[in-house]
């Protein structure tokens, strides 16, 4: 179907790790005991023909009884009840740490509920995966020291959702890392987590939504921002060039609008998309980074997830709000971060990148059908070995809401990735669109197309469009793996 | 130092299946409790907030079934337990002879770091019933022998000292987690860089 | 308190009157210069190469870091902007991640001091980043948040970490924020003035939202660390918390515009 010899986007070598699959999205870099520690029946997203309890209810299992003796309260209000995805994080203790809504001090006993279920399955030595009622699906994750829970009724696989969870855990992992989370459990095992986690709610909440209506998560990729390979050549030297003297630096990260300019890095070590996202969430939830110069600690679960790194964060300039990430093993460089920071400036400055970079950023992108492509409505295309993807802009039917896209996606994600039957090409047509799904071995390809395209024209189409991608490729995607 | 205004405590109630915890509960946070999920899974909660000195403290409450079958949970139920009540039926002296399996029941599950310290309260309840088979003197001398547990005599039915008594478990448990160290500071985090990266990919290292 | 690797600091304070004598911001009653020995103080040549390039220092370059301490919430983000902008940020406006660097020159006598303001996230996992900066510190802007009675009851823990991590002479100016609350007040400007009294430190309430005694609070301090700096001779005669009485603003004034 293709005439490519290499797929778009791939490069000899790749800052990014490589995500394949699904498989082990989930796992963390420990430097200490904690492998051990996790529980090896929960690693397994999808060995459903395992022992795993898989229980189907009616939909009668929402109790009537309670709904009469309980009417005053607010867990049973129409708003909170109301809610497509809820996200409940509690400790092994069963106590609340997190709730997607409501307050989760009243619903305490919700969480002895969930807390419950999960030992009662345990105690048989099996554990609880997932509850499906109706159309809502109960997903548990169960992840030493912390069980995490969601009730969705968004039609996301059960696997998606389980990966959501995932982020959460890392999100929390990402706050305290997760030898201290354990250390604190091991301590004290009636710990109040909440305490500790002040403020992490915003992070979190954001980082669900992020999961749920960006393909970044569910692609396990990053975008870029389109630059011309010379801007973004001249970018990563001005970094190496004022870095490549400080000790123990790890990664340089700039970044701007969810979208990654480049990333340089010490030899040898490579970002997980997955840490990248959880830098990506920290950015865009924290405002305060746009009033100062920042020092903040920060665990990046995939890459060490025993410590943290500290990352000198800002923005490059007053008008340029690209943002600056620095980090490092020390915790006490915030001077040295900071004249390396005002350094590359100067020199983005001085070869008009700063320039690049904001047209970049306030060219609203192509869409598909300004490449040529009418027949196309909007796609992603993921290099598998750079964990790198690029979609086109929104356009009509999906200008005014994402949503119906963001479903079509997950949904055929799910087809290719089922684990009991998963496939490497599927096309489908319904009245409202067509789409085009591909994975291959170095790329995966989701086409949604105009409803009333046939099979050897979309087929054509997705061969063209791989070329142009391909001839547009060191525009829309970090090829080298620059390091300091 | 933190600005949190709320504390949470887990509260295991636990005695004989007579003695009227359920009551007492129902009594406590003034609604009728609907026993839904004793059944299924052994343990029911209920939520309740209150304020002592200025805070405000929810008590997530446990209340267990104490079947044969659910025995094993027994760990699971008790793990991070902030306080134990204790109940027993003035009018039943097998309720009170109990007391002692119970205690040292949820001691051995629940393995708190010190248990000679651990906060419980004991309940003598139904007092409003004849004939009484327990004083208040023995029970308090029960109390005494466990290292001053405080001893409070209740009636669900008729509201006695239920409040009080819950507002005791609360400072109780209260004043343990006071006593909090500094979990946060005292760990190394700084990461070693080895020049190789711990890879953590493929599937080959997992055990499932 | 656990301790950091780095940032201890080895002076045991015995007495209730030591403690008040060794956190006397005040320098009044000492017949010498500023014992600090931050007249011979040079920032490190990093932090000069920063302020050579926006500032032009005239002859001497003053130069003091600060930071702003308090549970999260106080305001200490938006005493700082206000400060910085003159604009006030609510609403929307996250919680500081980390440490915030921010730096501002103010004129004083016509010396130009140049602050370089660390603001800190007030919640306890930052805890172990912040103490590292505290030894650099020359003055603390301790806040509480007169609506909130628990982030005033933890100004105690808080001068507990000050004397621990701190320098001996660091300037201390406890500040009662929000004070354009009106019903939702929890906290008596007296009961403020009380726990300054106490502990011996300068004292003011402060709104980031009117305006009132921000730019106070940031100036008094820029004074008292100028005077200890040079080392002038009138030293002895300017005291930070006889000037703030002299300029606060009493709580009934309108809203300040400057």
């Amino acid at each position: 179907m293709s005439t490519l010899e290499v797929e778009p986007g791939a490069a000899p070598e790749s800052g990014l790790v490589t995500t394949d699959t699904l498989d082990n999205f989930d796992e963390m870099s420990c430097s200490l005991e904690e492998i051990k520690n996790i529980n090896p029946s929960i690693e397994d997203e999808e060995s459903n023909d395992n022992a795993i309890i898989n229980e189907h209810f009616d939909e009668t299992v929402s109790n009537d009884n309670e709904v009469a003796s309980v009417d005053d309260d607010f867990e049973l209000n129409k708003d909170w009840i109301g809610k497509d995805k809820h996200v409940f994080v509690l400790s092994m203790a069963g106590k609340p740490i997190y709730s997607r809504y409501g307050n989760e001090d009243k619903l305490a006993w919700l969480f002895g509920v969930m807390q419950t279920l999960v030992s009662f399955i345990q105690s048989s030595d099996d554990c609880i995966q997932s509850i499906h009622a109706g159309n809502t699906h109960f997903v548990f994750l169960v992840k030493k020291p912390l069980i995490l829970v969601t009730v969705s009724k968004t039609r996301e696989s059960e696997s998606q959702l389980r990966i959501q969870l995932n982020y959460v855990f890392n999100q929390i992992t990402n706050i305290l890392t997760l030898t201290r989370l354990n250390k604190i459990y091991e301590q004290r095992q009636n710990y109040d987590l909440r305490r500790l986690l002040s403020g992490v709610e915003r992070l979190i909440d954001h980082l669900l939504t992020f999961s749920e209506n960006e393909p970044s998560v569910m692609l396990g990729a990053v975008q870029c921002l389109p630059l011309a390979a010379s801007v973004r050549d001249t970018i990563s030297s001005a970094i190496t060039g004022a870095c490549s003297k400080i000790k123990n630096l790890v990664f340089a990260i700039l970044l701007a609008n969810n979208k990654l300019i480049t990333l340089v890095r010490m030899k040898k070590y490579c970002l997980h998309p997955a840490d990248l996202h959880l830098i990506f969430n920290l950015v865009q939830a924290s405002e305060s980074f746009k009033n100062s110069e920042s020092w903040t600690p920060l665990c990046l679960p995939r890459f060490d997830a025993s410590g943290f790194l500290y990352g000198h964060v800002s923005y490059l300039s007053e008008d340029c709000q690209a943002c600056l990430l620095l980090l490092t093993v020390e915790r006490d460089v915030f001077f040295t971060l900071s004249e390396a920071k005002q350094k590359i400036v100067e020199k983005l400055r001085r070869s008009n990148c700063l320039e690049a970079i904001n047209e970049s950023l306030s060219t609203p992108g192509e869409s598909s059908a300004s490449a040529g492509f009418v027949e196309i409505r909007h796609y992603l295309y993921k290099c598998k070995s750079t964990s790198q993807f690029y979609q086109p802009i929104l356009s009509p039917p999906y200008t005014q809401t994402k949503e119906p896209l963001t479903r079509i996606y997950k949904r055929a994600h799910h087809r290719l990735h089922n684990s009991s039957r998963p496939l490497k090409l599927m096309f489908e047509r319904s009245a409202d669109e067509a789409i085009l799904a591909w994975d291959t071995k170095g790329f995966e390809l989701f086409v949604v197309f105009e409803p009333l395209i046939d099979t050897s024209a979309a087929i054509m189409l997705v061969g063209r469009l791989l070329n142009w991608i391909k001839k547009k490729e060191e525009r829309l995607f970090h090829l080298n793996a620059p390091t300091f | 130092m933190a600005s949190r205004k709320k504390t949470l405590l887990k509260v295991i109630i636990l005695g004989d299946s007579s003695v009227g915890k359920t009551s007492l509960m129902n009594q406590y946070v003034n609604r009728k409790f609907s026993n839904q999920y004793k059944a299924t899974i052994g343990a029911d909660f209920l939520t309740k907030e209150l304020t002592v000195d200025d805070r405000t403290v929810t008590m997530q409450i446990w209340d267990t079934a104490g079947q044969e079958r659910f025995q094993s949970l027994g760990v699971a139920f008790y793990r991070g337990a902030d306080c134990c009540v204790l109940v027993f039926d003035v009018t039943a002296p097998n309720t009170f002879k109990s007391l002692d399996s119970w205690r040292d029941e949820f001691l051995i599950q629940a393995s708190p770091r010190e248990p000679e310290n651990f906060p419980f309260v004991l309940l003598g309840n139904k007092v409003d019933l004849e004939p009484r088979a327990i004083s208040a003197k023995r029970a308090q001398q029960w109390c005494q022998s466990k290292n001053n547990i405080p001893y409070f005599e209740t009636s669900a039915k008729e509201g006695l000292n239920v409040e009080q008594a819950f507002l005791a478990i609360a400072k109780n448990a209260l004043a343990q987690q006071n006593s909090t160290v500094d979990l946060y500071n005292e760990f190394p985090d700084q990461i070693k860089l080895t020049n190789t990266q711990k890879t953590s990919n493929n599937g080959d290292s997992c055990a499932c | 308190m656990a301790q950091t690797d780095d940032s201890m600091d080895d002076d045991v304070f015995e007495t209730v009157d030591d403690v008040n004598k060794k956190l006397n911001i005040s320098v009044k009653n000492t017949g010498h210069p500023s014992p600090t020995g931050y007249r011979n103080y040079r920032p490190p040549p990093e932090v000069l190469k920063l302020c050579e390039n926006d500032v032009i220092v005239s002859d001497e370059p003053v130069l003091h870091k600060t930071i702003l301490l308090g549970d999260s919430g106080v305001g200490k983000t938006s005493l700082l902007v206000k400060f910085d902008t003159g604009k006030f940020q609510s609403g929307n406006f996250s919680a500081t991640v980390g440490i915030g660097f921010t730096t501002k020159v103010v004129t004083v006598d016509n010396t130009k001091v140049k602050l370089q303001i660390w603001d800190t996230a007030g919640q306890e996992r930052f805890r172990s980043v912040t103490h590292a900066y505290y030894r650099d510190a020359h003055a603390l802007l301790l806040l509480y948040d007169v609506t909130n009675k628990i982030s005033y009851d933890n100004i105690r823990a808080w001068l507990g970490e000050i004397r621990e991590y701190a320098q001996d002479d660091v300037v201390i100016m406890l500040l009662g924020n929000k004070a354009d609350c009106g019903m939702d007040r929890a906290i008596r400007r007296e009961d403020g003035e009380r726990l300054a009294r106490e502990y011996n430190v300068a004292f003011m309430e402060t709104s980031a939202k009117s305006g009132q005694n921000v730019e106070l609070a940031f100036v008094a301090v820029a004074r008292e660390l100028k005077c200890r700096s040079t080392g002038q001779k009138d030293t002895n005669t300017f005291n930070v918390k006889d000037y703030i009485r002299e300029q606060t603003e009493k709580p009934q004034c309108p809203p300040c515009t400057t």
